[in-house]
């Protein structure tokens, strides 16, 4: 069960990831073309500033998770196995109840259906977001991994700090 | 092998049953429900009625989820009584069926107005999918409907009947539609969106009677006025079933009373969905919260318990969202809807675009609800700062100043860690 996650050391809050993302969910796939087409594109991640620092944030695929068991429509849901949660944007009827719990405020509120992110659905076995970073503030690892890299980093800081 | 009744066949139950199926292959599992149905949401319902989608496609579990997850059905027969005593529940066919571990989540049942005509051909309440195929059936020839209600129920079935092209009038006992839910000038902006789409709104009015021999000819109003309809819908609240467990241990209030673990006054039997009354983490009491994601969280928590897991529900209280065309709403918690919040501070923001605004209450340092009309985006972020019941002090401007996106939140989980306690928090928190 793979995630993204997000080191903000690393960030310089450029905003590739934004971009790409919109890119990515576009009919074209090309910047050029994109944003000229009929719907334009929307991100499914947002950088911000907060306390100083910049922030990238997209779903967290949460587990449980809320926006799932508040869709009426059968829509949003968990796939058991990758631990993905994506809305089935034919079955979506736009009722807001995700927008509703999401904590994180990850889910959107479309024209017609909740807009989220999907984990590039379109790619073989890389994520846009994760591809376009330019200094790996954004990547993919497993929990197990995941935890590793905190440990050792609350370990350098410590050191650092004394 | 473990013997599980579920008796429900919707948001709760079915829930119940898929996590009880993914944590136990072996356990029986049987789910009794009085209706006949593939597994439908019944909030979906709207969409049936307003011509929009058709029956399959309001399912929310493929048809096939009872062979998938190997569940036993008894469907068209009513579980009568709970015999505690037995560990067994009595059908309304004479069975009796035995558990080992039991979840009720009977639901409700719409509530009719005592008034004279009431049992009229063409009067009908708008909670199942039976319910919307007899309005649907009795439509032909139907010019004029009138909605007896203005709460989500009554509305929904409004806004319905009107994209049929059926002339409609909603008519409202209190001040405002939506009176339960949000305060008057948020339900204002509703009204005036309903009217512009083609609906009457008459409210301080209540139906003395419903005209006709026979069939719906009109209604008449406490004050004498005739309207005159061929339909009418009664969206008038709903009733907890709470019958098949009078004349036992198990404790009943407003439902049926569950703990943190959906469990009830009685070992082994569980409730869970609208006929269950769970905490209200603003209102600190037990509460009548019927709503979807509440229930689905019941029914998971629930099975997780029957599996011997000792999990529980999360903070939660009072939540609505709701969209009219292009107009959506979303509350949680104290709204100043039906309650005065003691020492509550109240503040409202309007614009930028017209129909846009948004209700805040403060109790002591902490947001106690919210009311977002026209922009609803980030709204679970208030949502989890609602249910958590966190000071806020530190983004307050901020909130009041419309911004409350996730990473302005920051200062708040670093704060309260343990309330904020979701392994997802700890995630994005752990690497900044």
């Amino acid at each position: 069960m793979k995630k993204v996650y997000f080191d903000s050391r690393k960030c310089l809050g450029c905003h590739s990831c934004e971009f790409v993302c919109a890119v990515e969910h576009s009919v074209s796939k090309s910047p050029a073309e994109a944003i000229l087409e009929e719907k334009r594109p929307v991100p499914r991640r947002r950088v911000s500033l907060a306390e100083g620092m910049c922030l990238t944030l997209a779903c967290r695929h949460c587990t449980p998770a809320a926006c799932v068991e508040a869709c009426i429509a059968g829509a949003m849901t968990k796939d058991l196995e990758t631990g993905e949660v994506t809305c089935n944007t034919d079955k979506c009827v736009g009722c807001w109840m995700c927008v509703m719990v999401c904590r994180f405020g990850a889910v959107k509120p479309g024209q017609i259906y909740a807009i989220k992110c999907d984990m590039c659905p379109d790619r073989e076995d890389s994520y846009a977001c994760v591809e376009a970073c330019p200094t790996g503030a954004l990547f993919v690892a497993t929990p197990e991994e995941f935890e590793e890299i905190r440990k050792h980093r609350s370990r350098t800081e410590q050191a650092v700090t004394k | 092998m473990m013997e599980a009744l579920i008796i429900g066949n919707h948001a709760a139950g079915l829930t119940a049953a898929e996590t009880l199926r993914r944590g136990d292959s072996s356990c029986k599992i049987t789910v009794i429900s009085k209706e006949v149905v593939p597994p439908y949401s019944r909030c979906l319902i709207p969409y049936l009625l307003s011509g929009e989608k058709q029956v399959e496609e309001l399912l929310f579990k493929p048809a096939s989820f009872y062979q998938d997850h190997s569940l036993d059905t008894r469907f068209g027969v009513e579980a009568v009584k709970v015999l505690a005593d037995e560990k067994a529940v009595l059908l309304a066919d004479g069975d009796k069926l035995a558990y080992d571990a039991l979840v009720i989540a009977t639901g409700g049942t719409p509530s009719l107005p005592r008034i004279p005509g009431i049992q009229n051909q063409g009067v009908f309440s708008f909670r199942t999918l039976e319910d919307a195929r007899k309005i649907l059936a009795y439509c032909d020839g139907v010019e004029k409907a009138v909605v007896l209600g203005g709460g989500l129920i009554g509305l929904k079935a409004a806004v319905a009947l009107n994209h049929r092209g059926i002339q409609v009038s909603v008519v409202v006992g209190s001040p405002n539609v939506l009176s339960q839910i949000v305060a008057a000038p948020e339900a204002e902006v509703f009204e005036e969106h309903l009217a512009e789409g083609g609906m009457e709104i008459i409210t301080r009015t209540n139906p003395a009677r419903v005209l006709g021999a026979d069939r719906v000819e009109g209604i008449e109003t406490t004050e004498g006025r005739k309207i005159a309809c061929q339909m009418v819908v009664v969206g008038k609240g709903v009733r907890a079933n709470t019958q098949l467990v009078a004349d036992t241990d198990i404790r009943t209030e407003y439902g049926i009373v569950i703990d943190d673990r959906c469990r009830t006054s009685v070992p082994d039997v569980y409730a869970a969905g609208d006929v269950a009354q769970s905490r209200d983490d603003v209102r600190k009491e037990r509460w009548m919260n019927a709503l979807w994601p509440h229930a689905v969280e019941e029914g998971r928590v629930a099975a997780e318990n029957v599996l011997g897991r000792e999990s529980t529900l999360g903070c939660r209280t009072s939540m609505n969202a709701f969209v009219v065309g292009d107009l959506p709403l979303i509350s949680c918690g104290l709204t100043g809807a039906r309650e005065k919040v003691e020492g509550g501070e109240e503040i409202t923001l309007k614009g930028p675009a017209k129909r846009d605004c948004k209700r805040f209450i403060f109790q002591g340092g902490r947001l106690v609800g919210f009311a977002l009309v026209g922009n609803v985006a980030n709204a679970g972020v208030l949502t989890s700062l609602v249910t958590k019941g966190i000071d806020v002090g530190k983004v307050r401007h901020e909130i009041v100043a419309g911004h409350f996106d996730f990473p302005l939140m920051l200062p708040l989980i670093r704060d309260n860690r343990d309330k904020f306690s979701e392994p997802e928090y700890q995630e994005v928190l752990s690497l900044l």
